[in-house]
């Protein structure tokens, strides 16, 4: 029996490898086992990704894994069993990494793991060889099998192969309001009865069925290891696949004799046929993504407004009373606390409204089943620069933050479409990114500010299929392309409960981010502008123009000045944004706000400073400058967290040349949108 | 016998339809399509098509699109009412 004391730990991040040199083959798909397994935001720098691990069990613990067909609700289960915040959604291939936590099972505490899905032990990529191994190689004390009532024939065929050993499995059924909808009543007792394991009906999306799982895995871990369902497996591959499919087909005559003489469509069929269709099922997938950004700025601006209103009056007053009590007024703590921490951070937490409008209408999609109806209307897109369907996946992910979306690139099964991926990933834009972008379009299109905004996102795919095409053409010339198979999962009503955690989950990364590494950059940034270089002044009292920061963005302004934003506040942010994203806005709310504090007090102050530098230095084609810059923003490099993501899934080599065509690619579009800007004039 | 039967294309087929798998593709394609529960004797329906030329097909319960390739790697034949 496995326990959590003598489990191996997952793969480790920092691996350093040349995925190309792996895949010879170019028909052959092959497999490189990066951090497979790994946490997503492990190492020493801070991502804007929350997920949940939980508290670990304690050594010698049992151990419990859910294992199940892709989107069969495994995470979910996790979620409501242990309490744990893991991502969850709508779509095949959520979870690619295991996850851990301590479960109370009878007075017992196991380890339970939640592993990647997978349709069988037959791996076709890197997460679902994850699952593979451990399942063969180490298997846990019970496997609990995760099964989609409304995918029955789909959830299995893994309880097959794994019903073949000898192994305490016992199977948790889910989605039965879903198959019922479908005109499909699926019989637990009769198949528990059929599989010889017992079954649990249960609905973790309402927290349903938790106890009786529990006193299932109970009775299950006190009684023998019972036998495995055959003898012997064929020794050729589609002959136990036949096998198992009579099996799974005997299943599901048992369990739900209805099935096969259901009605033949039903309404979300109907749906279905113009979600994914070609013409309407583009059209609607630009006009939901659209409505999105448009609900986003639209509902989020007054909130904004009151969060720095807030900021800037009572937070402000209070932490100038507080330094000013403890006798520091004047110091150059005050302008840490005030120039510095309140006008950085505070900037930022004003959009904290902004992105958890974002994040809840993304869950709203990805939990109603939409994105993979997404992810089938841009098949042709992908296809088109050699990547298959599902790598759309990771892209969507992407736009909200890029690292899990480096990570979620382990669902392609070649090798070699996981290097291209994971290196298209960072130009989309994620949220950090919407956060300058907003600020921008309020400053410079105002009124229009939402369509501003898509049309970034626009451009970001438009960037993707650019680069794309070139990568298709050298780095993918070689690479076969498999046929594509997609399973559709069903529509969910989403439930408020799930809609909030998982916008909290992705709030609360974008609060750790503030509070964390933006903290350290303001801070950092804060120093270089109190640190004279010229002008007398002492330390902490120097004019913005004298200090070392702007003498230091001075020295690179030049580069940028062809682009049409050669001003060091602008380049100074730039840079920092080097560390996250966000740190543009802070960087530039405390540069301005040095010689302007109140600047640093709302968006509206700050916005007319960045008006003017725009003007001044584009020379009158601010509106090509302010495109060419949000370009350039969108290209230039993703944060140091998803860097880190890429070195440990496709290596460092690939990262320094993946960070080195972005800033090439940056800069040189931004030079053209510029300058074609300024002659249209 | 199945050889004698009539084969059917999906881009050919009403929507609706329902038909019986006769062959599948080969190597990990056809293994990937029996973990999603198609299989020689499977009943299909025919339910769309889809942005890029693929199609989407209920199987039980389950919906599943395939693209182009994967759709005329299958070989079909009507159910006979």
């Amino acid at each position: 029996m496995s326990t959590g004391a003598d489990r191996p730990a997952a793969s480790g991040p920092g691996e350093d490898h040349d995925p190309s040199a792996t895949c010879a083959a170019a028909h052959e798909p092959v497999v490189v086992g990066a951090g497979v397994g790994a946490r997503a935001t492990s190492g020493a720098v801070p991502s804007c990704h929350a997920d949940g691990d939980g508290p670990p069990a304690p050594p010698g613990a049992p151990v419990l894994a859910l294992v199940g067909a892709p989107n069969s609700g495994k995470s979910t289960l996790f979620n409501a069993l242990t309490g744990r915040h893991r991502t969850v959604g709508n779509w095949p291939g959520t979870t690619v990494e295991v996850g851990r936590s301590a479960w109370a099972v009878d007075g017992q505490v196991c380890e339970l793991l939640d592993l990647p899905g997978a349709y069988g032990l037959d791996a076709h990529s890197p997460d679902e060889e994850f699952t593979r191994d451990l399942l063969r190689d180490d298997p846990p004390a019970l496997t609990v099998v995760v099964v989609g009532a409304a995918q029955l024939a789909q959830s299995l065929y893994l309880l097959a192969e794994l019903r073949e050993r000898r192994q305490r499995v016992l199977v948790a059924l889910t989605m039965l309001d879903i198959a019922a909808r479908r005109g499909v009543e699926v019989d637990a007792q009769a198949l528990a009865a059929q599989v010889g394991v017992p079954v649990i009906a249960l609905d973790p999306r309402r927290g349903q069925g938790r106890v009786e799982l529990a006193q299932a895995v109970a009775r299950t871990l006190a009684q023998p290891v019972p036998q495995a369902r055959c003898e012997q497996v064929p020794e050729d591959s589609f002959e136990a696949a036949e096998e198992r499919m009579a099996w799974v087909d005997a299943a599901c005559r048992a369990a739900a004799p209805a099935a096969d003489t259901q009605p033949t469509t039903t309404v979300t069929d109907r749906v279905d046929r113009w979600l994914t269709a070609p013409l309407v099922g583009p059209v609607v997938f630009l006009a939901v993504m659209w409505a999105v950004f448009q609900l986003t700025t639209t509902v989020a601006a007054p909130l904004q407004d009151l969060v720095g209103a807030f900021l800037s009056g009572p937070v402000t007053s209070a932490a100038a009373a507080g330094v000013g009590a403890v006798g520091l007024a004047d110091s150059w703590v005050e302008m840490l606390v005030v120039d510095g921490l309140i006008s950085g951070v505070g900037m930022l937490l004003t959009f904290a409204p902004l992105v958890a409008i974002m994040f809840a209408l993304l869950a709203l999609l990805e939990d109603s089943g939409y994105m993979a109806r997404a992810a089938v209307v841009t098949d042709r897109l992908m296809r088109a620069i050699g990547l298959p369907g599902q790598a759309f996946l990771p892209m969507i992910v992407g736009f909200g933050c890029n690292v899990p979306a480096v990570s979620a690139t382990r669902i392609l099964p070649d090798a070699r479409h996981r290097l291209a991926a994971a290196m298209l990933v960072p130009f989309t834009s994620c949220s950090a990114r919407l956060t300058v972008y907003v600020l921008l379009a309020a400053t410079f299109f105002p009124g229009h500010a939402g369509t501003a905004v898509f049309a970034m996102y626009l451009a970001s795919i438009a960037i993707i299929v650019l680069v794309g095409l070139v990568f298709r053409a050298t780095l993918l010339r070689a690479v076969g392309d498999e046929p594509a198979i997609l399973l559709l999962p069903p529509y969910q009503r989403p439930t408020l409960r799930l809609t909030l955690s998982i916008t909290w989950l992705r709030l609360k990364g974008f609060l750790a981010t503030a509070g964390g590494i933006i903290v350290v950059t303001v801070t950092l940034v804060w120093l270089l502008q109190a640190i004279p270089i010229q002008g007398g002044a002492g330390f902490g009292h120097v004019d913005p123009e004298d200090s070392l920061f702007a003498g230091l963005a001075r020295v690179i302004a030049p580069v940028f000045t062809p682009l049409g934003f050669g001003d060091w506040h602008t380049v100074g942010a730039l840079v920092v944004g080097f560390v996250a994203k966000e740190a543009v806005l802070t960087s530039w709310a405390q540069t301005y706000a040095a010689g302007d504090p109140t600047a640093g007090q709302s968006p509206d102050q700050l916005q007319a400073h960045i008006a003017t530098a725009f003007e001044s230095t584009s020379g009158g084609a601010t509106t090509a400058a302010v495109i060419a810059f949000m370009v350039f923003l969108l290209i230039y490099t993703p944060c140091v967290a998803t860097l880190a993501a890429q070195a440990r899934e496709i290596g460092r080599r690939w990262t320094a040349f993946s960070v080195a065509v972005n800033l090439v690619l940056a800069w040189s579009l931004a030079l053209v949108i510029f300058q074609i800007g300024r002659v249209l004039g | 016998m199945a050889g004698d039967e009539e084969k059917c294309e999906l881009r050919r087929t009403p929507k609706g339809t329902r038909l019986r798998v006769g062959g599948m593709l080969p190597g990990r394609s056809g293994l990937r399509l029996r973990h999603l529960g198609l299989r020689p004797g499977t009943l299909i329906t025919v339910l769309g098509r889809t942005s890029g030329g693929g199609f989407l097909i209920g199987v039980g319960s389950g919906r599943i699109v395939l693209d182009r390739r994967a759709a005329t790697g299958l070989t079909l034949f009507p159910v006979s009412a």
